[in-house]
């Protein structure tokens, strides 16, 4: 009866050890979205990986340029958060919290106000299956600069190859 | 000279003409030199012509009058009688097979409906449909800020927030 025990503890160790071996890639864009009639307009092309949601959130907000400010790729062991800085001296942290049973992976956000206080203007908890996107926009790009247009946060969970 | 048992069987066919010309020559010359032969052409000729005149003393008696009706009456009674038994047949039919009727309604239904939904093409603002794919957020705090959480087609799912209170401070 120790044995099976044993032998079950073990190979509960091993899956668990399994689980947290693989490690979550994430891409977090920065995107200037704006009516400034000097932008060019459109969608800029070094966004074509997530040219599909863009043109979805296009249709619906208008937005008469989409300009990419910034990307990083995180590969994230879990709960492990990665800091990005945006614009204005604000910054965002996404954490990978665990895999889903429907095989989503579920993700902590927050947005983090500018210097010096750094408070938290939002925080979500989402799950998103691999190689979807999750778009987190309204403030402005510039928080002293109407006519910079909105910042849009592109935050992409890959597919491991 | 042919042997008679090849003959006999060809006197029958010779009697009614249906022998053909160079077989008829050869045993009409066998039946020249065979009075055996002959005493059993004529027996076969012989019983043919009784049974004819048997079979023409019968016809004599019968009375054909009416009898283009009565087989019409007959065909019109049994067609009734026919229409009569679907019905039993049918519910027996069903009694006996329900189980396989059914199964068979039930697995055509789900061949169609799978039909519709292959060949139906997808909606591109069908949010219900994508919602399984699409990011699901399961919470959200905005603060002391408004925003809001929207579902868009083509699996996008966009978390909006007021904006910023900077400026307007």
């Amino acid at each position: 009866m120790k044995a099976l025990l044993l032998t079950a503890v073990l190979l509960l160790g091993q899956a668990d050890a399994g689980g947290s071996q693989m490690r979550v890639k994430i891409t977090v864009r920065s995107i200037a979205a704006s009516n400034d009639p000097s932008a060019p307009a459109g969608m800029d092309p070094k966004l074509k990986p997530i040219a599909p949601s863009i043109e979805s959130f296009g249709e619906e907000f208008r937005f008469r340029s989409y300009k990419l400010i910034d990307e990083h790729s995180f590969d994230l062991d879990w709960k492990h958060a990665a800091q990005v800085e945006l614009p204005g001296s604000r910054s965002l942290e996404v954490t990978p919290r665990q895999l889903d049973s429907d095989g989503k992976i579920k993700v902590h956000l927050e947005l983090l106000g500018e210097h010096p206080e750094h408070s938290r203007q939002l925080h979500t908890d989402y799950a998103i299956q691999r190689g979807g996107t999750i778009l987190v926009g309204g403030i402005r790009v510039d928080p002293r600069n109407e006519k910079a247009g909105k910042l849009l946060i592109a935050i992409t969970q890959e597919v491991e190859k | 000279m042919k042997r008679c048992q090849e003959i006999v069987p060809l006197l029958g066919p010779l009697l009614d003409g249906a022998l053909p010309e160079d077989d008829r020559a050869w045993v009409e010359d066998h039946l020249c030199g065979c009075p055996s032969c002959r005493d059993r052409k004529a027996l076969i000729a012989a019983q043919a012509e009784a049974i004819r005149e048997a079979l023409a003393a019968r016809t004599g008696a019968l009375d054909f009058k009416g009898f283009s009706d009565r087989v019409l009456a007959r065909a019109h009674n049994e067609r009734v009688r026919a229409s009569e038994r679907a019905p039993v047949w049918g519910r027996e039919m069903w009694w006996a097979h329900r189980r396989a009727f059914a199964a068979a309604g039930g697995l055509a239904l789900a061949a169609c409906a799978a039909l519709a939904i292959f060949f139906s093409p997808p909606r591109s603002d069908d949010v219900g449909l994508l919602a399984d794919s699409s990011p699901r957020v399961e919470e959200v705090d905005f603060g002391t800020r408004s925003g809001a959480v929207l579902q868009l087609p083509r699996q996008t799912t966009v978390i909006w927030m007021s904006d910023d209170r900077a400026v307007q401070e």
